[in-house]
């Protein structure tokens, strides 16, 4: 079965053509949002509403792009909406936490190791990620994307809907933002 | 000096660590646990009125149509009470002077 048969089955809302396209791009989905959540059971749910996203809108997919490439724009649209979302509880959080009602602690596991690294460089890529978290949103998207998810600077302009001259100079950005980062970290430890 | 170069190789190896990462994958029967979740969303149709319900933008929408139905009201009201009291009074004045029998009506001559 090709891929556009699955889609126009899909937006029939064949159940077999739905089973098909999750069975083949859920790794795809759950490793985009796994290095932008760095939670697994997070990413989990996450990939989850993705892909019921995409059975209730596969309407919206025109094929201007190629479907991989709609399908990651909804993962990192749906990914960073759930970061935003916890940064709004964490907010609410503190200010009830000011009332005394701070039953549910919500924070980030401290140290997140993307499960696909080689044991010889877990420390390192955990303090990547640990750092990652504070770029800035477009600079850790067009990072994420061609780092973890290993897409070429065209994939990530298509995903992002921008040319391949502002993704280098975006990914070119993040890096230097890091070096400074990791480097105060390590003025800071010696 | 040195250790600045190392420094600077630490960093390097910690930017590029991520280069040979292997796809990380759902736990199995993810279609499974997918298809269960559409399910019980599908069935769960009070919740998800509910949950529109206690959205403040519903409460917020609610509150502002009944400020625009008190509005409404009170503006009808006010301009309807001149009118209101200017007939009462008419009617009053018309009654009082058709019930109420003067001298001159009690003895009228005839010619």
């Amino acid at each position: 079965m090709t891929e556009q048969y699955l889609i126009d089955q899909l937006k029939k809302g064949d159940e077999t053509a739905f089973r098909e396209i999750v069975e083949t791009r859920q790794g795809m989905v759950y490793n985009t949002i796994l290095g932008f959540l760095q939670n697994a059971e997070d990413a989990e749910d996450v990939t989850q509403d993705v892909f019921i996203k995409v059975f209730e809108s596969v309407h919206q997919f025109k094929g201007e792009s190629a479907f991989s490439t709609w399908l990651y724009r909804v993962s990192v649209t749906t990914a960073l909406e759930y970061l935003r979302k916890k940064k709004r509880k964490k907010r609410f959080a503190f200010v009830t936490s000011l009332f005394g009602d701070d039953q549910n602690p919500l924070h980030d596991p401290p140290d997140f190791v993307h499960p696909g690294v080689q044991l010889d460089n877990r420390e390192n890529a955990r303090m990547l990620m640990g750092t990652l978290k504070k770029l800035p949103e477009n600079q850790r998207v067009a990072f994420t994307l061609h780092k973890v998810e290993g897409l070429s600077y065209q994939e990530v302009a298509d995903v992002m809907q921008t040319s391949v001259s502002a993704i280098e100079s975006l990914i070119h950005r993040a890096r230097q933002n890091l070096k400074k980062m990791l480097s105060n970290y390590y003025l800071q430890e010696k | 000096m040195a250790t600045k170069q190392y420094t600077e190789q630490e960093i390097e190896a910690i930017l590029n660590s991520l280069d040979r990462v292997e796809k990380a994958s759902p736990n199995p029967f993810f279609y499974t646990r997918l298809m269960a979740r559409m399910q019980s969303s599908e069935d769960n149709i009070w919740s998800r009125i509910l949950q529109f319900i206690t959205k403040p933008v519903f409460a917020v929408g609610i509150a502002l149509v009944f400020l625009l139905i008190n509005m409404y009201i009170l503006l009808n009201q006010y301009s309807g009470s001149v009118d209101q009291a200017e007939e009462s009074t008419q009617t009053l004045a018309l009654e009082y002077t058709s019930l109420t029998a003067t001298i001159y009506d009690n003895n009228t001559e005839t010619p």
